[in-house]
């Protein structure tokens, strides 16, 4: 049997990580191995507990992975760190960015191009645009094809951006995120979130009860 | 509490507590689980395999001495080791949740169906548990307590005979539930016996008579006489668990003459504390789903402040913790705990 741990190891590296922002159980594409993102003073740390050969290259990939998926930078100098490219808080965007860094198949190409996604209750393709206007960058929910609830659906679409980005509602069709800057690839990353919130909580709360050993889950109790 | 108190070892202070002795500071006690899919990582032992191997099962409960902090080492992480030895349909899921027995597929239909299979202790998933707590023992037994875990007679109702078939027959024959009930306590015995030799200093019996399903009167009239038996035929201190909404059992609980009760953070401290009246000790009771889930060590240092003011004797996660959580938020209950014994000590 390997030596018992004796001395603790966590205590000092999670003081130097800061706070976990996500943490996903299982990297379907590393071993099943545990990866967290965590975050001290505006810096975030891409990091596993796991001492698998090859986690540092792996961590290194979904770092790289995450900068193109959301409006963060690779902090030079580092296989493992990032950095918003603003001081915003925008913790459940980094949430998304993170678990589609670490869960999605690293082959598959990432959109790019206009920002668009049809969506999943009309046959309609929602496309989002930005523009400066009065000194903040505003996107504006268009879409593309023919429905009776396209209005409703672009509303409840900006809704999913207010939500998931703390974004501000410019009108019914527009927003704009709290700082007023761009943030084009996050736009991107939550707008196919956005279009189906309700869905999107659905499987949040699902994933939530993974793990969790409660008398429902045990099968225990009634409510 | 004691100002005048030593610091104490870690196994020497929850023993104190359980007895009702002075103690330097609270314990920081796991009657269930500290494991989460992070120290699976960090010690290569991941589920479930780590429950059902005694050497990655060690490794991994060890943890939460040397890395958490807590004055206990609990390594039966889950509640289906016996009923997978009794030949239950299990389902052992993956690394980020928990094995299960199927209960819609019971094995079993009356109380002459109850057998105990021979080489039951030997089988692979029950002597995970005994050959990690000889591990333990002999690696830890002189610092940290070790805390084994045998399932009480109603928890393996669930699992052998169905939940619903069970409680439906609570109602329609109650004698046969009796006859049921006795017949599996002579498992809770046997595995916690087969503990105690392998070295545990406790045991934690979770019988999951829970408020959500039952009333306290069905404790009563069920569980409490048996509770008693099982502490006298368990010579450790014995930790009932039982998960939900509980004051109204505890007075009854007060009475098993066990050491302690681990309870659920449904059931406000305060109003605990006052329904077991000194009758027997408390663990707990730190919310899992909300507070060392979803929350921050702020969250999670103003629950053990609550439990503690209200003079809750061991403090703990209410429960088996999810398995995702957040590491900083289990190393903050013992800095919180020092914290405030270290106030009480100059007040």
């Amino acid at each position: 049997m390997p030596t018992l741990v004796k001395q603790p190891r966590i205590t000092d590296q999670l003081k130097k990580l800061g706070a976990c922002i996500e943490l996903v159980s299982i990297d379907p594409h590393f071993h099943d191995v545990s990866i967290g993102l965590f975050i001290k003073d505006g810096l975030m740390t891409v990091w596993s507990f796991s001492n698998r050969e090859g986690i540092a290259e792996r961590i290194e990939l979904i770092r790289d992975r995450c900068t193109r998926l959301g409006d963060v930078v690779a902090v030079a100098g580092t296989t493992n760190q990032l950095k918003l490219i603003s001081d915003l808080q925008l913790d459940r965007a980094l949430r998304f960015m993170f678990m589609a860094a670490v869960e999605k198949d690293p082959a598959r190409e990432l959109p790019s191009g206009r920002i668009t996604v049809p969506d999943t209750k009309t046959r309609l393709l929602f496309v989002v645009d930005g523009a400066e206007e009065d000194g903040k960058y505003v996107y504006t929910i268009s879409t593309e094809g023919e429905s009776d609830r396209a209005e409703m659906r672009v509303r409840a679409a900006v809704g999913g951006f207010i939500k998931y980005s703390d974004c501000e509602r410019i009108a019914k069709n527009k927003f704009a995120f709290p700082d007023g800057k761009r943030y084009d690839s996050f736009a991107r990353l939550i707008l196919p979130l956005a279009r189906n919130v309700s869905a999107v909580e659905s499987q949040l709360a699902a994933a939530e009860l993974d793990g969790q050993m409660t008398t429902q889950t045990l099968g225990f109790s009634q409510s | 509490m004691s100002p005048t108190i030593e610091k104490m070892k870690p196994r020497d202070r929850v023993l104190a507590a359980l007895a009702g002795n002075p103690v330097d500071r609270p314990p920081v006690c796991t009657p269930t689980n500290v494991a989460t899919v992070e120290l699976m990582d960090l010690v290569d032992a991941p589920f479930p395999d780590a429950n059902r191997d005694g050497e990655m099962n060690a490794r991994l409960a060890a943890t939460a001495y040397t890395e958490l902090g807590f004055d206990t080492i609990a390594p039966y992480f889950s509640i289906i080791q016996e009923s997978s030895a009794l030949g239950c349909d299990m389902q052992w899921e993956q690394k980020d949740n928990w094995p299960t027995v199927r209960m819609s597929n019971p094995i079993w239909k009356s109380s002459s169906d109850v057998k105990i299979p021979s080489g039951f202790l030997e089988h692979q998933d029950t002597k995970t548990i005994t050959d990690s707590i000889s591990i333990l023992k002999k690696e830890y037994g002189d610092e940290v307590a070790i805390v084994g875990k045998t399932m009480g007679p109603w928890t393996l109702a669930y699992h052998v005979f169905g939940v619903e078939p069970f409680l439906l027959g609570t109602v329609d024959d109650p004698d046969e539930t009796m006859k049921a009930l006795h017949a599996l306590k002579e498992v809770t015995i046997l595995y916690g016996l087969a503990q105690i030799d392998a070295g545990a200093d406790i045991l934690t019996l979770p019988d999951h008579a829970t408020g959500d399903l039952v009333s306290g009167e069905y404790y009563r009239r069920f569980l409490l006489e048996m509770h008693q038996e099982l502490n006298e035929a368990l010579p450790v201190p014995i930790m009932l668990h039982i998960c939900g909404q509980t004051v109204d059992r505890m007075p009854y609980i007060a009475q098993t003459g066990m050491a302690a009760f681990h309870f659920d953070s449904k059931n406000d401290p305060v109003e605990a504390m006052a329904a077991v009246d000194g009758g027997i000790r408390l663990v707990g009771n730190i919310n899992n789903p909300t507070t060392l889930y979803a929350r921050g060590p702020k969250e999670v240092r103003a629950e053990v402040y609550a439990a503690l003011d209200a003079g809750v004797q061991l403090i703990g996660p209410e429960c088996a913790i999810p398995l995702k959580t957040k590491l900083e938020n289990l190393l903050e209950i013992p800095i919180a705990i020092e914290d405030w014994a270290a106030e009480h000590r100059e007040n």
